[in-house]
């Protein structure tokens, strides 16, 4: 027990870092509430620390087999610890802006991350099930947290209420596949359904809702209305955290439940993955392509990854699951630097968010302009970026294992994106600025510098991607 | 002297210096395009010894340099350079018109001129890039990395209409090169996912250890198709040409005429029909037809263009059908003229936007009803024009007679058909440009706008004169270009051969070493 313990010390850190700043909020002065974040920060560092002796060849379970302990869920908290730290960074100069800068704020975002690590851990229905409700109910505040705004409102409340109803599919969907199998444990569904050498219907329609109720959390269409009104709506770091983070968690804890708990089922569903998948990269691009708030641009975009990422689901092969922690990492790094560039040209009131407030930037700007320019070239999947080879494992997955349809729409798609993507390029660098454009407001360094950090990350990830490679084929769930 | 990685110098050293330039923020304008000229031409003298240390003599791959780039459970690219009889002299040609391209932006470019600079040069790599690489992947990368440059230099410096040029060019050839990713992708996985390197695909193909059976031949000859077909441009995928050409800036006009175009139909000769033989064979028809479509096509509609540029740009895409008819015509004529003529429409019609845009930035128009008589204020210009525009239209003594006859002489051995209908695109190509030259330069000079017009200068001259001596060159003596394709073309031709002869099926089939088809 003393040993099991020690495995969880990342996830107290993370929890006792955000109670103790709802403690300390009351008596910390206004002046000096960026003091919340660097704490936010700090926590997230330890835990990644302390994640450190986790890695290992041996995956196993702790706590009676509810709780994972294995590359893969390392390998995922570290993603959400580095999108933690990136998120409270990019978040302060910005809520001092908006005068919502309380150390709430920051608290909420360890809770969703602690959420967020306890869902890739578990491996028991009940404590995924808690995980994201942790995840999901800090997030449904981060969403409202500018109060006064009326957007920020209604996106909270969007969240909550589609939230809420997702939730419910996925406690129906839990219920009736531990009414079908008699249990909630992953491995214990798995074995069992091998025993009776088969599965029930009941079985299948629980795994169907789950489904739907995960297609809610990483918007995939057609489950994904909520996405644009809420990515909108919410403070622009909130919506970079949730492009990111919730997605991944999502992602890795549908592949969990998918390889663990129901790889009986592989059949019946990868070829209604595959289906949203198109569907999803298809609605995605097309419809981002009519944007003309950025903001809501990147979130059909985000939509439309959640296709990509799709893809190296249905395969459920080994390089299938690497390549979709390979993309997750760089869709990642994309995001974060894309909405950093994005809040810096945002404005007092958070309202400059239209392509025409970006005319002419790299005139005003270079530095945003250049970063942004290469998210975007990287996000549409041009060589020499992280996000083109996320692209080239993701397809050639695909390819290998049969799926070349989906390759072909797949490359279709992101050539549809290449038009919206790069008309935002058009207006940064081939418009001259006129005086209705903003000059962004200057960044801090430490903003410069995690996007600095971002920019070489892309272009090594695109350029030398073997070692974020192999480590994502060390950390994937084997298919069983 | 012999230099090591001779290739990755002349592919990398363009980056290096564009990368100098990025680094050096305070330096000057006038430094910063030295700086482009000297490395560009430094390039150039590098890459001359390409030239002279080529062995005429072998069919396969030189200067040849490999290593691993990345390695991943399920993937391995190299980094695989080379050249051959194919590439060799767009390499050169690539060197050859970056520096000239450079100089005619000296003085017409005054807007963000480093960043102007900075494309040019990474332009170059990338487009050196795709004629060396060797491997699959790699040639992909360089293949995109090229556009990204070349679609700013014609959406930042491009005329009015030129965001619009910008998007549709990108669009278009996007379309074709990512069908041609899932090409490779296939034919990687086809291979038993063990290498992406062309030779040994190639390799693999000829030998019948890697069987495709005719459908898989079929769909992958139609992606790597459809993206050549896009970048040559092959009538109906031209659209994208004219307005491209019409709203980039001169040097970028250039580039595009002379380097970008190529790689289309170098595509052609150096993964369609090594690759994928039997489709080619079977396709050959139906694409010859809609090559003859483009060369008559094209010079009709660049009779009746009101515009020199979009003239040149409609020029060109019946040029290049021209090209794309010798290389299905499956023989060696055929073969060498297409290779021959895409180094000299490199050259002519280059020389051809360059010179447009010597009036462009005198005059301000294009519109060849705004001239008439330049060659009185304007004697040198007007004979360099003459110059060039004889070697476009084919007049033995210049470069242009070599290729086309060669070609003609191709296409008239496989279909009698073809080759007269080529033959008379060759006439309405010297129609359409003697009577621009007779609009532009001869006559009165009634617009009083022209009678000012100052005669070409020492910088301009200096861009011209190694074109046309080139040009000369080739036209009198092209010995020393046709002998250095001769035998890597050879080896296109054999592999064609290989899929008319009959006995091949069964060969392929029932191979004489079975240890051949495991896989390595």
């Amino acid at each position: 027990m003393g040993n099991d313990f020690i495995l969880l010390i990342p996830q107290i850190v993370l929890v006792i870092a955000a109670m103790a700043l709802m403690l300390l909020e009351p008596f910390t002065p206004a002046a000096h509430k960026s003091r919340m974040a660097r704490i936010a920060v700090l926590a997230a560092a330890v835990a990644a620390f302390s994640l450190g002796s986790q890695w290992s060849d041996r995956p196993r379970t702790i706590l009676d087999g509810m709780y994972a302990v294995d590359n893969f869920s390392v390998f995922f908290q570290w993603l959400f610890l580095v999108i933690l730290a990136v998120s409270a960074i990019i978040s302060m100069k910005f809520n001092e802006r908006e005068g919502i800068n309380r150390g709430e704020y920051y608290s909420l975002l360890l809770f969703a991350s602690s959420g967020m690590c306890l869902m890739v851990s578990s491996s028991d229905l009940i404590l995924t099930f808690i995980g994201i409700e942790i995840l999901s109910i800090a997030t449904y505040v981060l969403a409202g947290f500018k109060r006064a705004d009326i957007r920020s409102n209604e996106a909270s409340l969007k969240y909550f209420l589609l939230g809420s109803f997702a939730t419910a599919f996925l406690l129906y969907g839990i219920a009736l596949i531990y009414g079908s199998t008699g249990s909630t444990n992953y491995q214990t569904i798995r074995e069992l359904a091998s025993m009776q050498g088969g599965f029930q219907n009941t079985t299948l329609i629980g795994m169907g809702l789950l489904l739907v109720g995960f297609g809610f959390k990483i918007a995939l269409v057609p489950f994904h209305s909520w996405a644009p009104d809420v990515y909108e709506g919410a403070p622009t770091p909130v919506t970079a955290f949730m492009t990111v983070g919730p997605k991944a968690a999502g992602f890795a804890t549908l592949i969990r439940i998918l390889v663990e708990a129901v790889p009986f089922l592989a059949d019946e569903w990868s070829s209604v993955l595959w289906l949203l998948s198109i569907l999803t990269m298809i609605l995605g691009n097309v419809v981002a392509v009519l944007q003309t708030n950025v903001k809501r641009m990147l979130a059909y975009s985000a939509i439309a990854h959640a296709g990509y990422i799709l893809v190296g689901i249905v395969t459920n092969s080994g390089p299938g699951y690497s390549a979709v922690l390979f993309y997750l990492v760089v869709y990642t790094i994309m995001n974060m630097i894309a909405f950093s560039v994005i809040l810096s040209v945002s404005g007092s009131g958070d309202t400059r968010v239209y392509l025409k407030d970006y005319t002419g930037m790299a005139r005003r700007s270079p530095f945003a302009a250049a970063a942004l320019s290469l998210s975007l070239v990287s996000l549409a999947g041009i060589p020499l970026t992280g996000g083109f080879i996320g692209k080239f494992f993701l397809f050639s997955a695909a390819v290998r294992n049969g799926y070349i349809g989906l390759a072909v729409i797949g490359v279709l798609t992101s050539l549809v994106s290449v038009f919206y993507y790069f008309r935002l390029l058009v207006i940064m660098y081939m418009k001259d600025p006129d005086e209705t454009a903003a000059a962004p407001e200057p960044m801090s360094w430490l903003v410069q510098a995690v996007i600095v950090m971002g920019v070489v990350g892309i272009l090594w990830l695109g350029i030398f991607p073997d070692q974020i490679l192999n480590l994502a084929d060390f950390s994937i769930l084997a298919p069983k | 002297m012999e230099i090591g990685n001779i290739l990755s110098w002349v592919t990398y050293l363009p980056a290096l210096v564009a990368g100098v330039i990025i680094l050096t923020p305070r330096a000057s304008a006038k430094a910063a395009k030295w700086l482009a000229l000297l490395g560009s031409s430094a390039v150039f003298i590098l890459s001359l010894h390409l030239v002279i240390h080529f062995d005429s003599a072998k069919g396969g791959m030189q200067f040849e340099e490999s290593c691993e780039w990345m390695r991943t459970a399920a993937f391995a690219i190299r980094h695989h350079l080379g050249i051959d009889g194919i590439s060799l002299f767009l390499v050169i040609l690539t060197t050859f018109l970056t520096p000239l391209a450079i100089l005619c932006s000296w003085e017409s470019i005054t807007r963000r001129v480093k960043s102007y600079l900075v494309c040019l040069l990474t332009l170059e790599t990338g487009m050196i890039g795709v004629f060396c690489a060797l491997d699959l992947v790699l040639f992909y990368i360089f293949w995109e990395v090229m556009l990204i440059p070349m679609y700013f230099l014609i959406g930042v410096w491009g005329g009015e209409r030129r965001i619009y040029a910008a998007v549709k060019f990108i669009l278009y050839t996007m379309v074709g090169s990512l069908l041609m990713l899932v090409a490779i992708i296939y034919l990687y996985f086809a291979h038993g996912g063990s290498t992406f390197d062309l030779v040994e695909i190639t390799r693999s193909l000829s030998s019948g250890a890697l069987m495709l059976t005719s459908r898989e031949e079929f769909w992958l000859f139609m992606a790597f198709l459809l993206a050549f077909a896009i970048k040559v441009p092959m009538f109906p995928f031209h659209t994208w040409l004219p307005d491209a050409h019409v709203e980039a800036p001169t040097a970028g006009s250039v580039i595009l005429a002379g380097v970008l175009l190529k790689m289309g139909t170098y595509g052609l000769l150096r993964f369609c029909l090594p690759l994928f033989p039997g489709a080619a064979v079977d396709a050959a028809p139906y694409i010859s037809v809609l090559a003859v479509i483009g060369i008559i096509y094209g010079a009709l509609v660049a009779m009746v263009q009101p515009d020199l540029k979009k003239l040149v740009a409609y020029s060109s895409v019946s040029h290049m059908g021209l090209v794309v008819l010798g290389i299905f015509a499956f023989n060696m004529q055929g073969l060498q003229g297409a290779t021959v003529q895409m180094l000299n429409h490199g050259l002519s019609t280059g020389a051809l936007f360059l010179l447009v845009g010597m009036i462009y930035d005198r005059r301000h128009t294009r519109r060849i009803a705004d001239f008439g008589g330049l060659a009185h204020v304007s004697p040198v210009y007007a004979a360099a024009f003459m110059i060039v525009t004889l070697s476009s239209i084919g007049l033995p003594g210049l470069n242009g007679f070599v290729g086309e006859v060669l070609v003609l002489m191709g296409s008239f051995a496989s279909s009698k058909i073809f080759g007269s209908l080529a033959a008379l695109g060759m006439i309405l190509g010297a129609v359409y440009m003697l009577w621009m030259y007779q609009r532009v330069f001869l006559g009165k000079l009634e617009n009083p706008d022209n009678g000012a017009v100052k005669d070409i200068g020492i910088r301009e001259k200096l861009i011209l004169l190694p074109i046309v001596l080139v040009m000369l060159w080739i036209g009198v003596y092209s010995g020393p270009f046709l002998s250095r394709m001769e035998v890597s073309l050879s080896l296109v031709e054999e592999r064609i051969e290989s899929v008319r002869d009959p006995g091949r099926i069964y060969r392929a089939q029932h191979p004489r070493n079975p240890d051949q088809q495991v896989d390595k």
